[in-house]
């Protein structure tokens, strides 16, 4: 393997940064194997390990943000993978260094607010899903009925009639609801536990500024 | 010898090689290198969090026909690197009391 193909696989392997961080990343690290007379593939890979190897090492430090980044893309924001990430965020909270009372605070006040949010979220999930449900129920059985009565009641037909459309379309409009607050909620979810993890990352910066 | 060095120690290194005189990234590496194990695609995470905390900057000098880029520590890295000393200093004294005692303790 030549360094020139070498580098290619990195930049191939660093494709989720974006352009900037990405040259920059092949920049210095063409530097440095210029800098340590590293001419050969082989040399790159005995110092610097396989392209494999020196991508996840520079991808690692992106990774909170990587995620960040994915999620501005909306790549159809996918609700397992967003998820995934809430998982990934409680993870790296509780592998901060921390002491162990304020571990088990932000543990219980973790517990709190995951159950807060899916009470919350829930319920007015569940509320719109329900009037979704009834709309098209009452609009079928007030379809059914005004089809038996067309014949012996005209006027109470035609009323009935307007009732079905009326609750069909009420759960067709829902439907698009649903489905955006149900996306926007797990998105919430997990920008609010971002929110959370950068909070307590960020602690201990604060401690070194107020002891200088 | 296996210990990790944390995050913030590491931050505390770079910034004091850098303290004495500007460096391109290889010449950190070897530097550092010199006294603490350190493999060489370690310090590029640690320099792009420093840089975009402003304490320490960048710039490009022509070398044999390419650009090297120096790193350069700013004076709210030198500060930082105060505060950290500080800590160090207090951290290290916790951990002798217990690991070292036979090293005369100053009462606190």
């Amino acid at each position: 393997m030549s360094t020139e193909t070498y580098f290619q696989q990195v930049e191939k392997l660093l494709a989720p940064l974006n352009p900037d961080e990405r040259f920059e990343a092949i920049e210095y690290f063409k530097d440095y194997a210029q800098d340590a007379n590293l001419d050969t593939g082989d040399a790159l890979v005995a110092q610097l390990g396989t392209p494999k190897q020196l991508s996840r090492q520079i991808l690692a430090d992106y990774s909170i943000k990587a995620t960040e980044t994915q999620q501005v893309q909306g790549t159809k924001s996918n609700n397992r993978a967003t998820v995934r990430q809430i998982w990934l965020v409680i993870l790296a909270i509780l592998s901060l260094p921390m002491a162990i009372p304020l571990a088990i605070t932000v543990f219980v006040l973790i517990g709190a607010a995951i159950i807060v949010l899916i009470s919350i979220l829930g319920s007015i999930w569940i509320t719109i899903a329900a009037v979704t449900i009834s709309g098209f129920f009452v609009g079928g059985v007030s379809l059914y009925a005004a089809v038996g009565l067309v014949l012996t009641n005209f006027m109470t037909a035609v009323t009935y009639l307007g009732m079905g459309i009326a609750g069909l379309g009420l759960g067709l409009i829902l439907i698009p609801v649903l489905k955006w607050f149900t996306q926007a909620s797990f998105r919430s979810f997990a920008k609010f536990f971002r929110w959370v993890y950068q909070r307590l990352s960020r602690r201990r910066q604060t401690v070194e500024v107020t002891n200088k | 010898m296996s210990m990790p060095i944390s995050a913030d120690l590491l931050d505390g290194v770079v910034l004091a090689v850098l303290k004495h005189d500007d460096a391109y990234g290889y010449n950190l590496t070897q530097q550092i290198q010199d006294k603490i194990p350190l493999s060489p695609s370690t310090l590029y995470p640690v320099l792009r969090r420093l840089k975009a905390q402003d304490w320490l900057e960048t710039y490009d000098k022509p070398y044999q026909g390419r650009n090297r880029r120096y790193y350069r520590i700013t004076e709210a890295g030198r500060n930082h690197l105060t505060g950290l000393l500080v800590e160090w200093t207090a951290y290290k004294k916790q951990i002798d009391y217990f690991l070292n005692p036979t090293q005369p303790q100053k009462e606190a």
